[in-house]
Parts: C-alpha cells; sequence; structure tokens
C-alpha cells in the first residue's frame, strides 16, 4: 500500500473509533492511540518526511488535512460526551496583580454631569461662558430685576463678605447673563455652568455651595414657543428621543413669562405607564426654571451700557437655568446632596 | 397658603355649591380640564390642585378629600393677592369660567351716634410709610366665642379661635388679604392714633415673644403717650381686646412694603419670619380695599358680638395713586407666546381676572387692571403673562427657528478637559471641594498669598466651619486627604480643578482658577505626573519644567520644593520663563495639622496660566525608513545637576548632530546612589538614537558621532563616563 493509502485508512479508522466511543474513557482511549504524542497519526506523519519526494508534497498536504480533520472530529465527539472542550490553560477571570494593574481615575459625578449638559448645549449651538463667582450686588439683584427690601429676594438670599456689602457670593448663575449682555453685542446664545451659594442650613438634600447651568439666547422674535422647542431638543439629548417637555407657570423676578420646566419621566417614560419612585407616580420630573428675558432687564443692562443695544422692542429672548446636583442625583440615585462635596473615594469609584 | 374646598365654595355660584350640587362641581372641573389639556384625577379636590398648579399656583398636597379637603398652594412672590382665599376663589372662578361672589362689605345699617371722628383721632406724620390709615369705632360689642362657621373656617386654615372680635379681624386677613387690629378704646390713651417712629429705646412690650429694643426705624402705631403697635406686624400689650373689652377701634391701613419687611428682619419677628399680618404687608395689601375689608369687618363683628358703628370712617389717604390703563398689542402677546391667541379670547381671560377693557382697536386693547393687581400688572409684558398662564401654557406649541451655529471653545475649556481626560488615564480621581473653608484651618498661604483667607460676613454665616472663601487648593485638598484617611478608603491620588480667591486691589477678589494634586505615593510619582500631563495639551514652542528652591515656602518640605515654571522658546535659543505653581511634599507643619498619618505630595498650578501657552496640532513627520543605532551611556555627575539640564543638552546637541534623528529625545534608563559612586554624587544613565534619514550606519560612524558627544557632555557638566 502507498502511503497515501495508508494515510486514507488512517483517517477512516480513527473517524469510526472517535464516533463509535460510548463514553469519555473510551474517547480518551482513542485520542491517545490516534493523536496522542505515541499514536499512530504522529508516526505516520513521521513516515511522510522520509517519503520520496514525487510524493511528499502531496502525501504532506494530506497529512496535515488529515490531522486537522481528526482534531475536529474528537473535539465534536468529546462535547457530545459531554467533557468541557480544553479551553485556554488559566482562569480568565483572574485579575493582573496589584501592581501590574493600570488604575484609572474619574471625572467628579458633577463634572460628567455638566459636561454632558453642556455638549448637548453646545450642539444647539450655546457658547459656553463664565462670569465671577463673587459678585456685587447690581450684577446679583438689581439687573435681574431684584429690588432690594423686596420678597422676591426671599428666594435668593446671599453671603456677603466680611466689612463689604458691594461683594457677595453670586447665588445665582443668572449674574452670567448680566454680565454677557454687558459686553457684547445681541444676538447671544451662551450657557454658564458655575457654581453659586446660597445660606440654606446643610441637610441630606440642601447645601449652602451647588451648581447650576444657565442658558441665555437673545434674537429678534424670540418667542415661549421658541424656548419650548429648544427645551424640547434639550430634554431629547438628555434622556433620548420621545421625551416631552410640560411648562408650569412660575415666577423669577428676571424673566416673565416665568415657568417650571418638567419632562417626561426618563425612569417610568411618562404619562400612562404605571409609574415609578422617580416621578412618584405623576409621569414628569423637575428639571429647572425658564423664562422669557423680562423687559426690565434688558433696560438695566441699557442703562449699564449707556446705549440702546439690548432694545426691547426688537430684540428678546429666553433663559433657563438646571440645577446640577439634582440632576446628578436622580441620575445616579445619589440620596445626600453633601456625598459631592466630600469626596470619599469609595463614593466617587462607585458612582 | 391654605384652601379650604368648603370656604372657598362662598364665592363661587350657588350651583356648584354645597354636597347637593357635587355633581355640577365635579362636572365644572371636568369641562375645565378639557380646556387646559390636563388629566383630571379620580378626586375633585386633586383635580382643583392640578388646575391651580398649572394656573400658578402650585399644589403641594391635598389633605383629606372632596368638597371637605384643604388644598395646600404655593402663591408665588408676585401675586400677594393669591394669599387669601378670595384672591384664590377669583383664580378659581377665571380657570372655570364662573363669576366670583364677592361677600356683602357694608355696614351702614348698623351706624348709630356721634361721627367717628368725634370720638377718635388719626395722625399720620410718616405718610410714606404708611399711605393710608382707616380707623372704625364700634361701641358695645360683647366679646366672646365666635359662632360656629367662623370658627370652623379659622381652623381649616389652622388657626386657632380666640374671641370674636379677634377672630373676625383674623377671618378678613385671610378673607380679604386685609390684616387689621383692633384696640380696646379705652386702652388707648386721648383715644388718639398716631403713626410715628419709634424713638430709640423706646419701651414697648409685644403681646407675645421678644423683640430688641425700638429704633427710630421702627414705624409705630401710638396713641397720644406711648407706642401700642409695631406697624403692620404685631401688637403690644395694655391696648388689646379683653374679655370686658367694650368699646373698639378698629385698624385697617397700608404699610409700605419694604419697610415692613426691613423692620421684621431687623427687630427677628419669629425668627426673622414675620407674622401673617406682616407677610401680607411685605407683599403688599390692596390699597384701595383697606376701608372695604374695615366695613366688612365692622358688619361682621356687629352681628356676631354686637355694638352699633360710628358713623363715618376715618380715612387718612393723602395722596391715592390712580390706577394705570395699560395697552395690550395682539401682535406683541403674539411676539411672546410664540403662536396667535384670538382677541376675543384674550378679552375674556382679561375680563375673567377683573380687568376693565377701556378701549379696543383692531389689534389692541386698552386695559385698565382691578385694585388688587395693581402691584403685579403694571407693563403689556404683565398682561402677555397673564393672557398666557390663563390661556394655559400647554398651548404653548414647541417649535424653534434658532440656526444652526458652531460655538468657539475657549483655550480654559480645551485645557480643563485635556487634563481631566489625561489624569483621569494616570489614575488620578477628580474632586470637588467646597470653596467656603474653615477658617480655624491652618493657614496654608504661600501658595497664591500669603493673607488670610477672606472671611464672610457673620450675619450672613450659618456655619463657622464654612465662613472663609479659600485662597488656595491646598487646605482643601488636604481635608479631603484626611477625610479619606480616617475612612480608611485606601490610597489616594486626587486632582481638583477649582476657584480660588485672592484679595486685591479690587472690592472683589481675583478668582484664580488653580489645578491642585495631591498624591499618596510621593514626590517622585508626581514629579512624573506633571512632566507627562501636558502631553495631549499639544504645547508649541513651550513646556513645563520644575525648579528647585532652595527657600522652601512654609506649606512644603525643605529639599522636596518646586517652582512649576512655564517655558516658551522664543527666536533662536531665547527662553521666556515664569513660575505658575508649586510642587513638592507637603511640610511636616501642615501634615501635623491636618492629623495626615504619612507624607503627601502636592501641587498646585495655575491653569489659566497654562491655558495661555500656545498650542497646535502635533505635526507628522515621516516615520524612518533606516534601523537606529542606540548607544547607552553613564554619567557620574554632581547631585546638582538635574535630568531635565542633562536632556535639554542631548536634546539641543541632537540637532547639529547629522547622524541624529532630532525627533528622537534621549531616554532616561536609571539613576544610582552608593559609595562606589560617592557622596554627593550621582549616576546616571541614558541612551541616544543614531540613525540616518537616506542610509543604514555603520558602527563605525556612530561610534565616531558618539565619542564627540561624549567628550561635549562630560565638559558640559563637568562629568566622568562610569565604568
Amino acid at each position: 500500500m502507498s502511503l497515501i493509502d495508508d494515510l486514507e485508512a488512517l483517517r477512516a479508522e480513527a473517524l469510526s473509533a472517535f464516533s463509535s466511543a460510548s463514553d469519555a474513557k473510551s474517547l480518551e482511549a482513542a485520542r491517545i492511540a490516534f493523536l496522542g504524542t505515541k499514536g499512530r497519526v504522529k508516526a505516520l506523519m513521521g513516515l511522510v518526511g522520509k517519503a520520496p519526494p514525487d510524493i511528499k508534497p502531496q502525501a504532506g498536504k494530506l497529512a496535515n488535512q488529515i490531522k486537522n480533520e481528526l482534531e475536529a472530529a474528537f473535539e465534536k465527539a468529546q462535547s457530545a460526551t459531554g467533557k468541557p472542550v480544553a479551553g485556554p490553560a488559566f482562569d480568565v477571570s483572574e485579575p493582573l496583580p496589584q501592581e501590574a494593574r493600570p488604575v484609572t481615575g474619574k471625572r467628579h459625578p458633577l463634572t460628567r454631569t455638566t459636561d454632558t449638559l453642556v455638549d448637548i448645549l453646545r450642539a444647539l449651538g450655546f457658547e459656553v461662558v463664565e462670569g465671577p463667582e463673587v459678585e456685587d450686588p447690581r450684577h446679583n439683584f438689581d439687573d435681574l430685576n431684584i429690588p432690594p427690601d423686596h420678597p422676591a429676594r426671599d428666594g435668593f438670599d446671599t453671603f456677603f463678605l466680611h466689612g463689604n456689602q458691594q461683594a457677595l457670593l453670586r447665588s445665582q448663575t443668572s449674574t452670567v447673563q448680566v454680565r454677557m449682555m454687558e459686553t457684547r453685542l445681541p444676538p447671544l446664545r451662551v450657557v454658564a455652568p458655575g457654581r453659586v451659594y446660597r445660606p440654606d442650613p446643610i441637610d441630606a438634600t440642601h447645601h449652602s455651595t451647588f451648581h447650576q447651568v444657565e442658558g441665555l439666547y437673545v434674537d429678534k422674535n424670540v418667542s415661549m414657543a421658541d424656548l419650548k422647542g429648544t427645551l424640547a431638543l434639550f430634554v431629547e439629548g438628555l434622556f433620548g428621543e420621545g421625551t416631552q417637555v410640560r411648562f408650569r407657570p412660575s415666577f423669577f423676578p428676571f424673566t416673565e413669562p416665568s415657568a417650571e420646566v418638567d419632562c417626561t419621566c426618563p425612569a417610568c417614560g411618562g404619562p400612562g405607564c404605571p409609574g415609578c419612585p422617580v416621578c412618584k407616580q405623576s409621569g414628569w420630573v423637575e428639571l429647572g426654571g425658564c423664562g422669557m428675558v423680562d423687559p426690565a432687564v434688558f433696560q438695566a443692562i441699557n442703562h449699564a451700557r449707556g446705549d440702546n443695544a439690548y432694545d426691547p422692542t426688537v430684540w428678546s429672548g429666553f433663559a433657563f437655568g438646571f440645577g446640577i446636583e439634582r440632576l446628578a442625583m436622580r441620575r445616579h440615585g445619589i440620596t445626600d446632596i453633601r456625598r459631592f462635596l466630600e469626596n470619599d473615594l469609595r463614593f466617587l469609584k462607585q458612582i | 397658603m391654605k384652601l379650604p374646598i368648603a370656604w372657598l365654595m362662598d364665592y363661587l355660584p350657588e350651583h356648584l355649591q354645597g354636597a347637593e350640587h357635587a355633581a355640577e362641581w365635579e362636572h365644572a372641573l371636568a369641562e375645565a380640564c378639557l380646556r387646559w389639556e390636563i388629566e383630571p384625577a379620580a378626586d375633585t379636590a386633586q383635580t382643583l390642585g392640578r388646575l391651580m398648579t398649572f394656573a400658578g399656583f402650585a399644589c403641594d398636597g391635598v389633605h383629606g378629600s372632596g368638597l371637605s379637603a384643604v388644598l395646600e398652594l404655593d402663591v408665588l412672590s408676585n401675586r400677594p393677592d393669591g394669599q387669601c382665599i378670595l384672591g384664590l376663589a377669583r383664580e378659581v372662578a377665571s380657570i372655570m369660567q364662573v363669576e366670583v361672589k364677592v361677600p356683602p362689605a357694608d355696614c351702614a345699617e348698623f351706624e348709630t351716634g356721634d361721627l367717628a371722628s368725634k370720638q377718635a383721632a388719626v395722625e399720620v406724620l410718616e405718610p410714606k410709610l404708611c399711605p393710608r390709615y382707616t380707623a372704625r369705632v364700634i361701641r358695645g360689642v360683647k366679646v366672646g366665642p365666635s359662632p360656629e362657621w367662623l370658627q370652623e373656617r379659622l381652623k381649616w386654615i389652622g388657626l386657632q379661635p380666640r374671641n370674636n372680635i379677634v377672630d373676625v379681624t383674623n377671618f378678613i386677613c385671610f378673607e380679604l388679604n386685609q390684616p387689621l387690629h383692633a384696640f380696646d378704646l379705652k386702652g388707648l390713651s386721648g383715644q388718639k392714633i398716631i403713626v410715628r417712629r419709634a424713638q430709640d429705646k423706646e419701651a414697648f412690650t409685644p403681646l407675645y415673644g421678644e423683640i430688641p429694643a425700638l429704633t427710630s426705624e421702627t414705624l409705630v402705631i401710638a396713641d397720644a403717650e406711648r407706642p401700642r403697635a409695631v406697624a403692620g406686624v404685631l401688637g403690644g400689650k395694655g391696648s388689646e381686646v379683653m374679655p370686658d373689652t367694650v368699646d373698639i377701634l378698629l385698624e385697617a391701613a397700608y404699610f409700605d412694603p419694604a419697610n415692613t419687611r426691613r423692620t421684621v428682619r431687623r427687630l427677628k419677628v419669629m425668627e426673622g419670619k414675620g407674622t401673617d399680618s406682616s407677610y401680607r404687608f411685605e407683599r403688599g395689601v390692596d390699597v384701595e380695599n383697606v376701608e372695604n375689608a374695615s366695613a366688612r369687618a365692622a358688619r361682621l363683628i356687629v352681628q356676631i358680638a354686637g355694638g352699633t358703628v360710628a358713623p363715618g370712617v376715618i380715612d387718612v389717604w393723602p395722596a391715592p395713586r390712580a390706577r394705570k390703563t395699560v395697552l395690550l398689542r395682539l401682535t406683541e402677546l403674539q411676539r411672546v407666546f410664540g403662536a396667535p391667541i384670538p382677541k376675543q379670547t384674550t378679552m375674556n381671560i382679561l375680563g375673567s381676572i377683573g380687568c376693565t377693557i377701556v378701549a379696543e382697536g383692531a389689534h389692541d386693547v386698552h386695559v385698565r387692571i382691578p385694585s388688587w393687581r395693581r402691584g403685579d400688572l403694571e407693563r403689556e409684558i404683565d398682561l402677555i403673562e397673564e393672557v398666557a398662564r390663563l390661556h394655559g401654557y400647554n398651548h404653548v406649541p414647541a417649535m424653534t427657528s434658532m440656526s444652526a451655529r458652531v460655538p468657539v471653545r475657549s483655550s480654559i475649556e480645551t485645557v480643563s478637559s485635556t487634563l481631566r481626560t489625561q489624569l483621569t488615564a494616570l489614575g488620578y480621581f477628580e474632586v470637588t471641594s467646597d470653596s467656603l473653608i474653615d477658617p480655624k484651618w491652618p493657614n496654608a498661604g504661600g501658595v497664591w498669598t500669603n493673607d488670610k483667607p477672606l472671611l464672610l460676613d457673620r450675619a450672613s454665616v450659618l456655619r463657622e466651619d464654612h465662613s472663609a472663601l479659600r485662597n488656595a487648593l491646598l487646605p482643601s485638598l488636604l481635608s479631603v486627604r484626611a477625610h479619606n484617611q480616617n475612612q480608611r478608603t485606601g490610597e489616594v491620588r486626587v486632582f481638583e480643578i477649582g476657584r480660588v480667591y485672592i484679595a486685591g486691589e479690587d472690592t472683589r477678589p481675583d478668582e484664580k482658577l488653580a489645578l491642585g494634586l495631591l498624591d499618596d505615593r510621593g514626590f517622585q510619582a508626581l514629579a512624573d505626573t506633571l512632566q507627562r500631563f501636558t502631553e495631549g495639551l499639544e504645547l508649541d514652542g513651550a513646556h513645563i519644567k520644575l525648579h528647585p528652591v532652595v527657600a522652601a515656602p512654609s506649606f512644603l518640605k525643605a529639599g522636596y520644593a518646586c517652582k512649576i515654571l512655564r517655558v516658551r522658546e522664543m527666536v533662536g535659543d531665547e527662553r521666556a520663563e515664569d513660575a505658575i505653581g508649586w510642587i513638592g511634599l507637603v511640610s511636616t507643619a501642615l501634615q501635623d495639622a491636618f492629623a495626615l498619618r504619612k507624607p503627601v505630595a502636592y501641587a498646585e498650578l495655575d491653569l489659566r496660566a497654562l491655558a495661555q501657552l500656545p498650542s497646535a496640532p502635533r505635526r507628522y513627520s515621516p516615520l524612518p525608513a533606516y534601523p537606529e543605532i542606540v548607544r547607552d551611556i553613564a554619567l557620574v555627575l554632581d547631585e546638582s545637576v538635574a535630568w531635565q539640564d542633562v536632556a535639554a543638552f542631548a536634546h539641543t546637541w541632537q540637532k547639529h548632530e547629522p547622524l541624529r534623528d532630532p525627533n528622537e529625545a534621549p531616554k532616561f534608563l536609571s539613576v544610582f546612589r552608593g559609595d562606589k559612586i560617592g557622596a554627593g554624587k550621582k549616576s546616571v544613565a541614558f541612551s541616544i538614537q543614531y540613525r540616518a534619514a537616506n542610509r543604514t550606519l555603520t558602527d563605525d560612524e556612530v561610534e565616531v558621532a558618539h565619542t564627540k558627544f561624549q567628550h561635549a557632555i562630560l565638559e558640559q557638566f563637568k562629568a566622568t563616563l562610569r565604568v
């Protein structure tokens, strides 16, 4: 018999042995007989190496083909008998030793939430701007149409600097609106993320230091429809397509009309759903405040600028503001606002 | 503000009132929901709560259900008229498109005897602080408990009934938003009311609680001798209605809102929150309704407690202001609302809140505002808001005509974002700490200033440990380190990008944007980070360099203190250097002050200064086509020679050596110190690569170039070769 015939015969014999093996033990015996280090396949491969040159290429090719075929057949037979296929010879879930493992840090959850909001607004054409945290009463109150000794100041209690009644810690990022309009000409489309301060007692849901994102858009013929349309795009960017917004009338000294803006609950999908703890079964969650820039603010700006650049009969605009902590808390299910400024590494690693 | 449905019903049309009309009530609510596009709730009180919410009176809760429920409404500070049941009834009537029933306020039928002005006198010395003051005299009352209907109404809103006279004044306060005060006429010396400023420390005993001494800033209601009440805020002892009171003087007035507010805050009445009365005066009551409310109160008092009313009312109102007529243009309404609202709808809405149309054109209306809205309806935009609000914000279409625009990114934004990416990749966690710090913390001065941190005004501070503004990130980050030590959270490697506040010449401090880094692993690890973290910034012709200083600032440990320099390459080999921060090991004193058990490495730098450095996208240079030949070299150097200087020399050399690729920097291998080298010396090993752009180099030619380089560097640093 020629070497080629021997190879063919070996193939038939081995395939039959693998397929007829009834249990793991007999299969293993067949494997050793054919594919083992002293098995018949190896022996025949040795003969191929010594074969005459005229048949060597053909025999070599066939031998390799048969070897692969038999290995495949063995694995198939083995999985049929229930024995696991031999995997990698180590535990794939085993981590690298501590010293070899690279550590990766994380951005703070407030940064991540801010970045998310800002990225969406940037896509809507809003430019990121900043303003000082230590402000004067004119920017924090007067030019925002918050008169002294008025109940409207109730929500805007403020820290003043010692011995300096002209310096206070801004109580809202709306101050940046004023600064932008003072220094730039309309149209304007800006967003100001930043830190604000109010002398509120610190507890699980209040802090005297917190963060807001404020948006301002001034152009010709800006209406509440633009405001609603912009916020509708914004919430779709934030929570996904189909998220809707609604307005509830409200009051802010620097906008008129003013509204609280809600969006359909990102957790349960909004009204009609059975409800969930996130929206307390109302289908809606609060986002923040918004409104049309009060003409009195434009007039105060013009007065400060000494011109009529923001003529309220020509220009109109809207503003909106969101509390970053509240959004981040809802996003991550955080129940204590104090965690943000405490910087416990277990918290920062977990979130 | 509490709104009991049963009380509300007093002012709604009869066909909606009472249990027998519950079905009509429910039907009317359902119709309103349809118009407002609001889903009705299972319970009518909840449904009304929803409607009120969407009319701008957010319903925070409903106690009970149906007709016996009490709604908890959040009344906005621009709506003083909503601080009373009649005011809320007007809103409900407007929402439900029905007429509101105004309660009777005429007491003429009970008038008899001498004119009021013959029995008492009123003198207003401060007409600015008290623009209107009215007094009625009621004689022969019998003080006793109030009837059931009155008691239950007060209880619904959480008030304790006292006696019929006081109860009526409280009732009117909540029915008509007009606080009243009833004086016992015999307790008023000279039967005289003088509205004046108090004298400094003038004697006065409030009816309840304690207040600081009066000053000339306090407006008081005095009799001929002494103050009897703090105007609009609280009454005093000695003139209050007692069980044996027979004759009363009933005060109804308008006090200046701002002054009332200042008084409440200065006297810390009810911890600065004020009384039901001051709360209303602060927001502004209806100046035109003052006398009317007094008449209604007099009528109720006589009906309940008997007696007679002296004819005529004493009414000191020297300068009534006429109400405004405001123009509303429909084009302007549409410009703000974003969709047309028909003229008839607009006029119906305005009519439903008590506005009178005095004239109308094809596209505009002239509107006379009701007296109870004169505070907040003064301009066209105010009317637009009213029409928009009551037409319903649900009818605002969501669409925008904003043009597309690609906003620029500031260098600060770019740099902050890049550094966050880079530092987190290097294993640092970002922290965000409070800018308000404890002034008792050891002063980490010296980072940016040696001054102490700015303090907040004591009057505004709630917590001592949050009463100063940090002037460096250092104390914040040490406090973060301390917290994590106490919580045993493991190794700390953190950074913060935050503002610090440096007092200067200006009214407001300079707000630096600082980057702080704290690293448990020690100085070398942090220094290595600083050398690498600018990688993503793509600095162009600029770099960061550490410059050891002999005299360490107080917050750093001597021998481990470096200035961080920013280096800008100028024309030729010129450089401009300036310090933008510090790196080092935190001083032992500071480490102890924060009770840190282990030393920590720390760096803080000025982010804006970093962001000013020129940057440009990295340039591509073709990858080498021929292999390199590497030569290692080990130099024995004085300790004073820094690696960065050696590297800089090698780099410069490279520029003039044709066999070296200018893109390949020398590679640091190791440093060795020890007896074999000798004290004050170190051995530094590094490798350099030789390569030609157009051929494979031979060992021989590299040997020539390398020998030349060795000579040069040995001479430059007075070094020897380590063999």
